[in-house]
């Protein structure tokens, strides 16, 4: 099962909120864990936004102290106080930084890590990455998703078939080490193990064993590499050994793929204002009051959706 | 709020009207048989894609769904004529024994699932396995059919006047698939014949007798050669592409 969901708005709106709807609409698909990957407005060339979760309440400002230590260390800082909510198990904090670094993203992310306890969920120049354990209305309502203001953004409630049900295996998976990559997937994948170790010795990291993880970095590699969005899309396809239809976003939109069995639904709006794809059409009726015109992508093919620019979304 | 689409839709006259919002598919299933029981036609309003509407209905009622419905519409449909001004989801129609469903709009995966009898009727496009182990009944698309439709049909008829997707008609036993348009390619056991003109005068019969406009081109019987039907060490490799 699993219910995802995408959104692309033109101009800055209420991503949060629209996303928030409809995952509420596939509560039914699986209630183990939500999580949201939202782009924020304003990308700024001079900053990093982290989001992580510090495993010990108690030792929250304490981590969040040993952090600034190590970023000052690498030559970073800093940009603004950081911002710390509870999470669903309540020895947790989730904190959000935002840090100014000019250096490699993976130094970064391992100088951070590197304070005991503390696992980073997304980096980013706009990507924000809030992901708990619960139905997506308590989620959003515990994490302040309601408010989110941006131009794009995923969705995915999860019901867990291939490995453990926290925080860390929940969706939508950061494509580690590459700013502003996210993914959310339903399905299975056979081969993610043979997939990450050939990916670990070319050098790549995983934060979990899970299979929607690998396919994140394996598309982050590609783009990496100078191949277009679509390409690597469609590249997949030919490489994933399993059962899927996943969302992929970068700062620059959002694009689907589904295997050539088209077992996993996906079903998609297009208006002059936005564009919705959503596992299940009643998600995508719950932010269109309006009748709309939705469509099927086939199986065995991708498509991509890029965000409007911003020169179009100011006019 | 009222979906704008319901002014435009002619309804049947005298229908009694049913909105589904706020009512969950228990109760609005339980409502929509005490009304197709007492009344002629049932008009249900704001359907929002949800689910499992319209199911186990037995009584010969005229039920309209005034917007798109989601998985399992008219699944185990037992003599209802259900009309739906939108899109169907997953299922719709699965297991039904008999009346009949008109989509006035696309279905997506698995239309007429393992049906038994009774005919649905897709103006638009449907999706993949469109028909899948379908024992009886008719399913008429309009358009196309998506990947590994008629697959394990053991009975009954499929449509699909805008061509078929990849593996059509994979591993059927006795059911019968005609195509105008481009096939993708058969599916295992599937081939390819030239239609009785018995067949040709039959679905023709059909296609106007629900206003389906006639075919294009020619018309392509798709069906199972049999030797999936018992199995012979010999083809062995026959199974393993399957």
């Amino acid at each position: 099962m699993c219910g995802q969901c995408g959104v692309i708005v033109a101009g800055a709106g209420p991503v949060g909120h629209l996303l928030k709807e409809m995952e509420t609409a596939m509560v039914h698909r699986g209630p183990d864990s939500t999580g949201f990957a939202l782009y924020g407005e304003e990308p700024r060339e001079d900053r990093i936004i982290v989001r992580a979760r510090i495993a010990e309440a108690s030792r929250s400002d304490e981590s969040i102290g040993l952090i600034v230590d190590g970023v000052t260390a690498i030559g970073g800082a800093l940009g603004g106080e950081p911002t710390v909510d509870a999470a669903a198990a309540s020895s947790d904090r989730f904190v959000r930084l935002v840090v100014r670094f000019d250096g490699p993203t993976e130094q970064l992310l391992e100088t951070i890590e590197r304070v005991e306890g503390v696992v980073v969920h997304s980096m980013g120049r706009r990507l924000e990455i809030v992901k708990d354990v619960g139905a997506a209305n308590k989620v959003a309502a515990r994490h302040g998703i309601e408010e989110f203001v941006g131009t794009h953004g995923l969705a995915h409630s999860r019901l867990a078939t291939e490995s453990v049900v926290n925080v860390e295996w929940s969706h939508p998976f950061w494509a580690r080490p590459f700013l502003d990559i996210a993914i959310a997937h339903n399905g299975q994948l056979t081969n993610h193990n043979k997939m990450r170790r050939l990916m670990t010795q070319r050098g790549l990291r995983f934060l979990t064993d899970n299979d929607s993880e690998v396919i994140a970095v394996f598309i982050a590699e590609q783009l990496s590499l100078g191949v277009s969005l679509e390409d690597a899309l469609a590249r997949s396809i030919d490489v994933l050994d399993g059962v899927f239809t996943y969302l992929l976003s970068t700062d620059a939109g959002i694009g689907v793929a589904s295997d050539r069995l088209a077992i996993k639904p996906v079903v998609v709006t297009e208006t002059s204002t936005s564009i919705a794809m959503a596992t299940e059409e009643q998600a995508l009726r719950r932010i269109f009051a309006e009748e709309i015109d939705t469509y099927v992508p086939l199986e065995g093919t991708v498509r991509v959706w890029p965000v409007p620019p911003t020169e179009r979304r100011a006019a | 709020m009222e979906p704008t689409i319901a002014t435009e839709i002619p309804t049947p006259e005298g229908a009694a009207a049913l909105d589904a919002d706020g009512l969950d598919a228990w109760e609005l299933n339980r409502r929509l048989k005490e009304l197709a029981a007492s009344e002629k036609a049932v008009v249900v309003h704001n359907p929002r894609a949800r689910h499992n509407l319209g199911v186990g209905l037995d009584q010969p009622a005229h039920i309209v769904f005034l917007g798109s419905v989601g998985y399992y519409c008219g699944g185990f449909n037992n003599g209802a004529f259900i009309e739906i001004h939108g899109n169907a989801g997953w299922g719709l129609g699965e297991a039904m024994a008999a009346g009949k469903i008109v989509v006035h709009g696309n279905s997506a995966w698995a239309a007429g699932a393992s049906m038994r009898g009774g005919l649905i009727v897709v103006e638009g496009d449907g999706g993949p396995r469109t028909g899948v182990a379908m024992k009886g009944g008719d399913v008429l698309v309009a358009g196309t059919v998506g990947f590994m439709s008629g697959f394990m049909a053991h009975a009954g008829k499929l449509v699909a006047l805008g061509g078929a997707g990849d593996a059509a008609g994979a591993s059927m036993y006795e059911g019968r698939m005609f195509v105008a348009g481009p096939v993708k390619s058969l599916g295992a056991d599937a081939v390819d014949v030239e239609p009785t003109e018995d067949e040709r005068r039959e679905v023709l019969r059909d296609l106007e007798e629900n206003g389906l406009p006639v075919p294009a081109g020619p018309l392509r019987k798709i069906q199972a050669e049999g030797r999936l039907w018992y199995f012979d060490k010999r083809d062995a490799s026959l199974w393993r592409a399957v």
